[in-house]
């Protein structure tokens, strides 16, 4: 399988001011030096905790903001390039899908203008075979054709993400960055929005970069697993290694916060210090463990 | 100690009224912990907030009674309330960062509480937040006393609530979505101290969620809610272990299966139904693989299935 995505020492810093007019500055590296590929038509979840950067890199990657350093290749082309043409190409091919359905829809356009709007920017299809897309599209994820007219406040927070899901695959992309894209969404609807997701996987070959705070998710979803911490990669390797082989401390640590719904887990007593976890002053390089298992001890 | 009977609280919107929570009945012993599990809008919180009277100005408490050691909360006077709220139950919400005052150190915050029901001078009321804040293992607590909300990191802040609420000892502590906003490792920190400080206080907790693995982590008894109505209630082993609700089923095994990677998860049909329109018979009926016809009217009783274990099923009469 060929790489789809290509990740080279990609580092972004942010700037922060703090103290009175902001004359104390604060550099944060958000994202720091991460390397790492996604092969055609698989998924990599990428885990960790709120600030730890998972986020910024889902956006490095669709050049929604500008890295310091580093180079993102998807499909062979340099997301960065300065060739306006060339950046639209990429864009057509790589989407995202946002958390909140509540917020990443325009509450003004209709849902035959959300799902059309790309398509019209790149001119995929001829004026009268655009309501035939439509009608895929709609039926895709589920959707009644009768939902065209209707506006994003008209929906449930299921339909919703089911919206920007269809917008997200309207211009046929082949790499789809899913930013906590069930998170906010109840369990019920969840297993609807996965289901749908592994489906459109299978039949349209899509590989997606899955980021997620919820680890038994991951698992689920993903074929491999990077786990990020203070903007860096401490661990990537394949759902099941990271699962039953984690290597670094942190990725345990995280691995034995996560609750499972059980009823044994009140009886357990359990040393509250384990889940603490500080990084070593040292910066450890990634080491390869063998069948594409990388770790930072 | 609580009992809760037939409460009932309604909301007027523009699309007519409609019934937050439908006659709940629950009960919490002294000491025992007891979890309120289900989805957004099913009217978890609007029951815990029905216990202190803290409901929105649009909601209405219809029917029912809030029975707090044989007293009814419900109809007991401002005066009457305020010596219990805080006092004897004591509350957490989701957002640590939007229940604090931000302009004042967290000091100042809970002093409140601890000057106006036990009447303490200033300094010895810093002492005892001093030593709340040690319990709820923050560090340098002397130092921390004079920082405000927004120095602290999520699970800070949310310590700083929960040493709030125990600062008085109360008999129940009502922790709505105590961990919905932190980090797993912060969650799991914060569920252990508030197990903990169960224990050594002797509360009852009503944990509220919508995880079911942060309701098995604290719950002894579990009551699960679907579109206002207590849908299944049991203790926690024999909810986990013998679900008997299609709902609390289709739940456990989708979780299940995301365990057992397999590749298509169990899924609900459709939505939940309309709050302002209930439909007659069972609420959960058009998402329900077993429901027939006859699911379709008729009052649905919760039934005691086994003994403590409640079930809101036509299909689930033994």
């Amino acid at each position: 399988m060929q790489n789809i995505v290509e990740v080279k020492n990609l580092t972004k810093i942010f700037t922060i001011s703090k103290g009175l007019f902001g004359q104390k500055k604060t550099e944060v590296r958000a994202v720091d030096d991460v390397d790492f590929e996604i092969k055609g038509g698989s998924s990599l979840g990428l885990v960790g905790e709120s600030g730890s950067g998972k986020t910024t890199c889902g956006r490095l990657i669709l050049n929604l903001i500008k890295p310091d350093r580093g180079e993102v290749l998807i499909k062979g082309i340099d997301v960065y390039n300065k060739d306006k043409r060339e950046i639209k190409k990429v864009r057509r091919g790589a989407q995202i899908i946002f958390q909140d359905p509540y917020n990443s829809l325009n509450p003004r356009m209709s849902i035959k203008d959300i799902l059309l709007e790309g398509v019209r920017i790149h001119k995929l299809y001829e004026k009268n075979n655009e309501d035939k897309r439509l009608g895929e599209l709609l039926e895709l994820v589920g959707l009644a054709k009768g939902d065209k007219d209707k506006y994003p406040h008209q929906f449930s927070g299921g339909q919703r993400q089911r919206v920007a899901i269809a917008r997200a695959l309207s211009v046929e992309p082949e790499f789809i960055v899913c930013d906590e894209a069930v998170s906010s969404l109840d369990m019920s609807i969840r297993a609807q929005i996965l289901n749908l997701l592994k489906q459109l996987q299978r039949e349209l070959n899509l590989s997606y970069l899955f980021i997620s705070h919820d680890l038994p998710l991951v698992e689920y979803f993903c074929d491999r697993v990077a786990v990020m911490y203070q903007g860096k990669i401490v661990e990537i390797a394949s759902a099941n290694d990271i699962y039953s082989n984690p290597l670094h401390p942190y990725t345990k640590i995280l691995l034995q916060a996560g609750l499972a719904p059980e009823p044994e887990t009140r009886k357990l007593k359990i040393d509250v210090r384990r889940f603490e976890y500080k990084a070593p002053d040292a910066d450890i390089p990634l080491r390869d463990y063998g069948k594409g298992h990388l770790a930072k001890v | 100690m609580l009992e809760i009977i037939n409460l009932t609280v309604k909301f007027n919107t523009q699309s007519g009224e409609l019934k937050a929570c439908d006659k709940i009945n629950l009960s919490i012993e002294k000491g025992k912990n007891l979890g309120l599990v289900g989805e957004s809008g099913c009217g978890k919180s609007m029951t815990c907030l029905s216990i202190l009277k803290l409901l929105p100005p649009e909601a209405q408490i219809t029917w029912g009674q809030v029975l707090y050691n044989g007293k009814n909360l419900l109809t007991m006077d401002n005066k009457g309330l305020r010596r219990i709220r805080g006092n004897k139950i004591s509350m957490i919400f989701q957002e640590p960062m939007s229940s604090l005052n931000p302009v004042l150190t967290i000091g100042e915050q809970m002093r409140e509480a601890i000057i106006a029901h036990k009447g303490l001078s200033k300094s010895e009321a810093d002492k005892e937040v001093i030593s709340l804040l040690e319990k709820v293992k923050i560090d340098k607590p002397e130092a921390r006393i004079y920082e405000y909300p927004h120095n602290l990191s999520g699970g800070m802040r949310q310590r700083v609530m929960i040493a709030m609420a125990i600062s008085l000892k109360p008999d129940l502590l009502i922790a709505d979505e105590p961990t919905t906003a932190l980090d797993v490792t912060t969650q799991a920190q914060v569920l252990e101290l508030l197990d903990e400080l169960q224990r050594e206080y002797k509360m009852s907790v009503l944990i509220v969620s919508h995880d079911f693995g942060v309701i098995a982590r604290l719950a002894d008894t579990i009551a699960v809610m679907y579109a206002g109505e207590i849908v299944e209630y049991a203790s926690s082993e024999t909810l986990f272990k013998h679900p008997a609700h299609p709902y609390t089923k289709a739940l456990l095994s989708s979780l299940k299966q995301m365990q057992s990677k397999k590749d298509s998860l169990t899924v609900l049909k459709g939505n939940v139904c309309d709050l302002s329109n209930l439909p007659t018979g069972c609420r959960f009926e058009e998402r329900c693989s077993f429901a027939d016809e006859s699911c379709k009217s008729g009052v649905n009783k919760l039934i005691e299935m086994d003994k403590g274990h409640y079930v809101r099923c036509f299909k689930c009469k033994i």
